[in-house]
């Protein structure tokens, strides 16, 4: 009987030592959108709460509705207006927050291009402790970046967006 | 081979192996199939997916079925949901910038399921294969870890039994087997020491019981016990029967130290032994205040004693005793109350058959007894069987001895001998101690004697085996003897061997009318009348014995002095005339004998007195009385030494050398009594039947 045990405590170790997290990705149609979730990575916020982050971008809209067809990506960071388009195509997907306005010292107002928010697929807002983790990255992203040094070591120019925080 | 339940269990081994392949095919084509199918839709989403983000658009949806249809896991891609809908049907929604499009994919079915029995098959046959090896190896290992160390424990514990191993080997180290085998020599020295107790109670009985009673090898015993008990000593007290002593034995362990005899009367016990004989209870203690001085002088600590306990009766006690106070162990305790027990046992067996041997003795010695005053009592009535029957019974005895009859037989022989004549009890004086020959009709009634013998003894059971030889010791070889006239092997052995016995003595021993005859001569008779009158074969065996042994004198039974007064007033009632004192006409023979033997050339003469009838009738019985008295004492007055027999109421017989002597005397007494005498010379005497004749010759003359 001890014996079994030991068996079945050594077999438990075996199972949960090879589960692995599960990757969240998120994808960009700008690079300089993702800073606040890489500042947050790079400060280990993500690793502290056992989340796998993988940040992709791409050049434009149009790019980013293509690849939205892998079906890996369950965070969009991109303009109002492709927002509003993508949740017009598919259903999957829901604006959560806006997260960031362009910087634009000659055009005092903004517009849906100037406007940026974060989406999340369906998938990953049934995973309510991924997501709301995920949001309050983001968050604490956006207080690091407030920090000079911190813009000056993930990029080297000067950030064109002004970052907020989700849900405030 | 046989099949035991090893090979049962490779039989089951087998049958499980094929059972887990089977349910590992099972198993596993399930679990493939639904893999496979998994990763076919993941592999087509992604598939779908690239395909997707490479076309880039709505409007290339044509170019996108192309591609998709070129996967080998896709089998048909539909733009419109297809009627019948399966777990093989993917559904997925692509965007584009232009819009978004939705695409059925059917995934290959009979690709997925065929890739799935083929992956089930190969998986359940490795499964099979591997689990028969590690199986397998498993049976091998038990057979040889387990099972070949217990056929070897088999196997010696084999030579055991036929006492070619004493004990199963030990190795050094401490697996289960050498446990085992630690514990089965446990058990083979439990067992051994058990036997060795039992055997040492049984030995004890043995000894004991056969009469050695407590000899040296009951010290030697009681040592091993020691040795067993690990006790320093021990004290074994022994009532003595029909006695108020005790005997005690002290042996000590020590063989160089002499075991101590004490005989001791039971009052002046010391210390506890009187307590074990009186109270029958166990006592073991460790005070030593209570012990005896030759006890404690002994060094003793410690003692377990016991009564000698048989049905409430004790005979003795048992004491253990060591030099230290350490107790011994119950199982000790218990084989020392079965030690007691035995030797108590032992002790009253012994004791019974001491007293049975006893009472048997006494029985033995009544019985000869008994026999010897039946052989008196005919020794009485006839003074010739004086001697007789024992040494008839000497004879056959030793007869029967060489001619190697049982003990038994030679007793029975023995009593036959003693008791062969008691018949003639039954024959009457005038027969018996006639001291002539007998007449015919006489020796008619003599016959008698063998069957009077028989009817007398027969209803004593422990004469019984006797009674052939009593009853047939007249019987002759020849069919010639009596009563029943039986002939050879018919008369039995017993008879056969009495009667040579009997006929010997006969021939030898002196009777009355005639002196016996020398031992050379009567066996000279004896080997004449071998095969006539004898058994031969018994004669063969009697020759030496007869010539060459003497038979122990008789006991005196009863007072020869008182026999022979005894003896002497039978034989003067019979022999002597009552009035005169002389012969009478009974021992006519018996005188004529003496008077052949005393005298050189013996004279006879008739004596009568005349007209003696007539003087009864005038002067009464009692002159005629006087007359013949007066008479009688003047013959053997004048006739000194003379026989005389007073043959008829007046008419006297005298035997004397010299007629003158005797006429004169004749004439001398006519004249002193004043009455006339005859006298007359019998000139022919020369034996009995001729004194006889003449003697009755004369009567009917006077």
């Amino acid at each position: 009987m001890k014996q079994l045990t030991w068996l079945i405590f050594i077999l438990y170790l075996f199972i949960t030592g090879c589960s692995t997290e599960r990757p969240i990705y998120v994808i960009s149609s700008s690079p300089h959108l993702q800073l606040p979730f890489k500042a947050s990575k790079f400060f280990g916020f993500f690793d502290k709460n056992g989340i796998n982050l993988q940040l992709d971008s791409v050049e434009n809209s149009d790019s980013l509705l293509r690849f939205l067809n892998f079906s890996k990506y369950s965070v969009v960071l991109t303009d109002l207006k492709t927002a509003r388009k993508l949740e017009k195509l598919s259903s999957k997907w829901q604006q959560i927050c806006t997260i960031a306005l362009k910087r634009n010292k000659e055009k005092p107002i903004i517009g849906e291009k100037e406007k940026f928010v974060l989406l999340m697929r369906d998938s990953l807002l049934k995973r309510h402790k991924d997501a709301v983790k995920l949001v309050e990255g983001w968050n604490y992203g956006v207080d690091l970046l407030k920090d000079p040094a911190v813009v000056k070591l993930l990029s080297a120019k000067e950030v064109p967006y002004r970052f907020f925080h989700c849900g405030k | 081979m046989r099949i035991d339940k090893y090979w049962l269990l490779s039989a089951i081994t087998l049958v499980v192996s094929v059972l887990i392949g089977v349910g590992t095919y099972l198993i596993s084509y399930q679990f493939f199939k639904d893999e496979l199918l998994r990763n076919s839709v993941k592999n087509a989403e992604n598939y779908i997916e690239v395909t997707a983000v490479s076309v880039g658009s709505k409007k290339k949806s044509r170019q996108l079925i192309e591609i998709l249809e070129r996967a080998p896991y896709i089998e048909k891609v539909y733009m419109t949901a297809p009627k019948e809908r399966s777990k093989f049907l993917i559904e997925k929604e692509l965007l584009f910038p232009d819009g978004k499009e939705k695409v059925f994919v059917l995934l290959n079915k009979n690709l997925i399921v065929e890739r799935s029995s083929e992956s089930a098959q190969k998986v359940s046959l490795i499964i099979f294969v591997v689990t028969l090896i590690l199986t397998g190896f498993i049976l091998i290992a038990v057979r040889n870890f387990y099972l070949k160390p217990l056929w070897k424990i088999r196997r010696e514990i084999g030579k055991i039994s036929k006492g070619e191993l004493s004990k199963l080997p030990e190795g050094r180290t401490d697996d289960e087997f050498n446990r085992i085998r630690s514990s089965i020599n446990q058990m083979i020295d439990t067992i051994r020491r058990k036997t060795e107790r039992e055997d040492v109670i049984s030995q004890f009985i043995y000894l004991l019981t056969i009469g050695k009673g407590f000899n040296g090898e009951f010290v030697s015993l009681m040592r091993k016990v020691l040795n067993i008990t690990d006790c320093d000593g021990v004290i074994i007290g022994v009532k003595e029967p029909k006695s108020k002593n005790i005997q005690i034995r002290l042996i000590p362990k020590n063989e160089n130290e002499e075991p101590l005899i004490l005989n001791k009367a039971i009052e002046k016990l010391q210390g506890i032994e009187p307590y074990l004989l009186e109270l029958q209870r166990e006592v073991e203690t460790t005070k030593v205040s209570i012990l005896s001085t030759l006890e404690k002088n002994l060094g003793i600590k410690y003692i377990f004693g016991i009564p000698l306990t048989v049905m409430s009766e004790t005979v003795g006690f048992i004491i253990f005793f060591k030099k230290e106070t350490e107790p011994v162990k119950e199982e000790v305790k218990h084989f020392i109350r079965n030690i007691a027990r035995s030797i108590a046992i032992s002790v009253e067996i012994k004791n019974l058959i001491n007293s049975l041997e006893e009472k048997l003795k006494r029985e033995k010695e009544l019985t000869e007894k008994i026999v010897k005053s039946l052989v008196r009592g005919i020794e009485i009535r006839d003074s010739y069987t004086k001697g007789h029957s024992e040494r008839v019974a000497f004879f056959s005895k030793r007869i029967a001895e060489a001619m190697g009859l049982k003990e038994n037989e030679v007793k029975a022989i023995y009593i036959a001998g003693l008791l062969h004549d008691i018949g003639k009890i039954g024959i009457p004086d005038s027969i018996l101690l006639k001291p002539g020959k007998l007449s015919d009709d006489e020796y008619e009634i003599i016959k008698f004697h063998p069957l009077l013998s028989y009817e007398l003894l027969k209803h004593i059971d422990i004469l019984k085996d006797s009674l052939p030889g009593i009853k047939y010791h007249h019987e002759r070889w020849d069919g010639s003897g009596y009563p029943e006239g039986l002939k050879g092997q018919e008369i039995p052995l017993q008879a056969r061997i009495l009667a040579v016995a009997d006929s010997f003595d006969a021939m030898t021993s002196d009777r009355i009318y005639r002196a016996g005859i020398p031992k050379t001569q009567a066996i000279a008779e004896l080997r004449k009348l071998a095969g006539k009158h004898y058994d031969p074969e018994v004669v063969e065996n009697a020759l030496y014995i007869l010539l060459n042994e003497e038979p122990p004198p008789p006991e005196d039974f009863i007072s020869s002095e008182f026999l022979n007064v005894v003896e002497e007033r039978r034989l003067d009632y019979y022999l002597r005339d009552s009035l005169t004192g002389v012969f009478n006409r009974n021992a006519l023979e018996l005188a004529y004998k003496i008077a052949r033997e005393r005298f050189k050339e013996p004279m006879a003469f008739t004596v009568d007195i005349k007209e003696l009838r007539n003087i009864n009738v005038k002067e009464g019985w009692e002159k005629g009385d006087q007359i013949l008295k007066k008479m009688v004492e003047l013959l053997q007055t004048k006739l000194k030494d003379a026989i005389i027999v007073r043959y008829s109421g007046d008419n006297f017989l005298i035997f004397f050398p010299q007629r003158e002597a005797v006429e004169t005397a004749v004439r001398e007494i006519e004249k002193e009594l004043g009455i006339k005498l005859t006298f007359h010379q019998i000139e022919n005497f020369k034996d009995i039947e001729a004194l006889k004749v003449e003697l009755t010759t004369l009567e009917f003359e006077s």
